[in-house]
């Protein structure tokens, strides 16, 4: 074997014009082999994301058309789900009440802001501080909808404890008012995002420059000064970032709490497109104006993004 | 920095420590809860002290079955990050290759279904599995879970690529013959070792808080993961909160776990999302 091998190695004049012989079939093997595993690569994703978002995506804008009947024919409709659909109380409560949650938008800035700041200026234990808040956001929305129906309950520690410092007269029946029951979605929202815009601040912060506060102390800038001319320019896209999570949270990601804390209620007083979108398919068995009402939460969306990218962009000509 | 400075950090300590009480509270409020006997509970519903007992434990873990809820979550989880991390390091690997009008449309349109939430897809994709008899499928659940992350996913791995990945490496190793699989497995992966901790934590994060999705796909009460199976005892006992407390406690534990362990890419995730 070593002989042959040897033999192979040393003369390279005959071992040659076999593999060039052999070359041009085994190249062309393995370059379809090669391109085959090359797609292997970007097929599975391609497929999965199309198969469970793509094709279901497009049967929705499809059937919001139709008068949607799974299993048998659906004939073509035209606007009819969406003129039923503008006309049904759930569809236009959850609109309202989904404009209504935006009010929130300064709190959950102004709050986590505020937190990140103060960690910002040098706090003992500060790691801990930070973990201890963000840990709601890692718990699942639907427990922490669950934990808030115990804090909120009639006679829960909420109400107690405002009645133990003698304010017992701002109890309230949290969740079956209606009108304190957004607000405190407004709350409850505030309290489990709260976390995640402490960690994306305090990194924006982190990445101010040290000189320029410095620069600004020795100008004698007090610390609102620094704050206002200096922190806050400086953290503007990423405050427009969280505010275009913020209401995109506010239109697509209430299911979890809505569903466990009011089920939309009392009424239609806090139910959100998500939610209505359940119960209108699943519960009513309307999927036609359930689709209508799909498509027309996904072009808020695409209107929020808009809306976003082009705060940003005026962002970017403000900087230059 | 300068002594003067002190009583400004010892104030900004208290006002930072008295900030957490609203989020130690509640917790404690559960834990406590979850610990009464029912007439403790009755007598003091709001003292965080008292005597205890692990019989709200053992009464949540039958009347929920949140023994096989947690297990009927960890299936369809695992599949999540699995295939989530393969098909989005991959695919992020051939993208980062192929840069052509078609590649990038493609890719660009892969990661745009970031913006299209599952309020807009679930009900169709309800129907669509339906028809091919694959509700109630918890590896489709998975797979369903991967197809919600994989977008971020996407975007996350090529990011990374971009910025982590010397095209000369690659070059170097095609020199040597190896495969573009060969050189995925052995030397892609290894590089990319905490840009997939980050994307395998989070999906595992978003795929096991998830109601909508779970709540929809499987209905059947035997197969029921572990937040609609929590949500809906929240729902159906409603007057026994010490075992709904037991149960959310039960819930939150496996959460907590992946927080500690994970809890540095979490951060890290979150802040690589703010570029999207």
């Amino acid at each position: 074997v070593t002989a042959s091998h040897l033999g192979a190695r040393d003369g390279t004049s005959t071992a040659q014009p076999v593999s060039a012989r052999e070359l041009p079939g085994r190249h062309g093997l393995k370059a379809v082999r090669e391109h085959l595993s090359e797609f292997l690569f970007v097929v599975p994703i391609t497929l999965v994301i199309g198969l469970t978002i793509g094709i279901p995506t497009v049967s929705a804008i499809y059937h919001s058309f139709t008068n949607w009947q799974p299993g048998s024919s659906s004939p073509w409709s035209g606007l009819a789900n969406y003129t039923a659909l503008f006309r049904q109380p759930g569809f236009t409560s959850a609109v309202r009440n989904q404009l209504f949650l935006l009010l929130g938008l300064p709190a959950w800035i102004l709050l986590p802001l505020a937190l990140a700041v103060l960690l910002h200026g040098g706090v003992r234990g500060a790691a801990l501080v930070r973990a201890i808040i963000f840990f709601p956001a890692t718990v699942s929305p639907a427990l922490i909808g669950i934990l808030f129906t115990f804090i909120l309950a009639p006679f829960g520690p909420l109400n107690s404890g405002l009645h133990a410092v003698h304010l017992g007269f701002l109890a309230r029946q949290w969740l079956s008012d209606t009108t304190i029951v957004k607000p405190v979605l407004i709350a409850v929202m505030t309290w489990a995002t709260i976390g995640i815009g402490v960690v994306i601040f305090s990194a924006a912060l982190d990445a101010v420059p040290k000189e320029i506060l410095e620069a600004a102390e020795l100008d004698g800038a007090g610390w609102g000064g620094r704050l206002v001319r200096i922190i806050m320019p400086a953290l503007r896209p990423v405050i427009e970032m969280w505010s275009t999570i913020m209401v995109m949270v506010a239109f697509v990601g209430m299911f979890p709490w809505v569903f466990v804390l009011t089920k939309g209620g009392p009424g239609f007083s806090s139910t959100t497109l998500d939610f209505d979108i359940y119960t209108r398919a699943l519960t009513d068995g309307d999927f036609g104006a359930a689709a209508a009402e799909m498509v027309t939460l996904l072009l808020i969306v695409a209107v929020v993004i808009i809306l976003g990218r082009v705060a940003l962009r005026m962002i970017g000509r403000d900087a230059k | 920095v300068s002594v003067g400075r002190r009583p400004a950090k010892v104030t900004r300590t208290g006002i930072a420590l008295a900030c957490t009480l609203p989020f130690l509270y509640p917790f404690l409020y559960l834990i406590s809860t979850a610990l009464k006997t029912p007439i403790a509970f009755t007598v003091g519903p709001d003292a965080l002290t008292g005597p205890v007992t692990g019989a709200n434990f053992s009464g949540a873990w039958t009347q929920a079955d949140l023994g096989a809820g947690i297990e009927h979550s960890f299936i369809a989880v695992l599949v999540a990050v699995l295939v989530t991390v393969g098909i989005s390091a991959a695919g992020g690997f051939w993208f980062y290759r192929h840069r052509g009008r078609a590649a990038t449309a493609l890719k660009v349109s892969l990661i745009a279904t970031m913006a299209v939430p599952p309020p807009v897809y679930i009900i169709p994709l309800f129907l669509l599995l339906n028809s091919v008899h694959m509700l109630n499928n918890l590896y489709v659940l998975g797979v369903v879970y991967a197809g919600w992350n994989a977008s971020f996913g996407l975007y996350l791995m090529s990011a990374y690529f971009v910025n982590g990945l010397p095209p000369e490496l690659l070059d170097a190793a095609a020199v040597d013959g190896a495969s573009k699989l060969r050189v995925f497995i052995r030397v892609v992966l290894p590089l990319s070792r905490s840009a997939l901790a980050t994307l395998a934590v989070l999906t595992f994060v978003w795929s096991w808080g998830d109601l909508l999705i779970s709540i929809v796909l499987v209905q059947a009460p035997a197969l029921r993961t572990l937040m609609p199976s929590a949500a809906l005892l929240a729902g159906q006992f409603n007057t026994n909160v010490p075992v709904n407390a037991a149960a959310t406690v039960i819930a939150i534990v496996p959460m907590l776990l992946v927080f500690l362990i994970g809890q540095r890419f979490l951060q890290q995730g979150i802040l690589a999302g703010l570029g999207k």
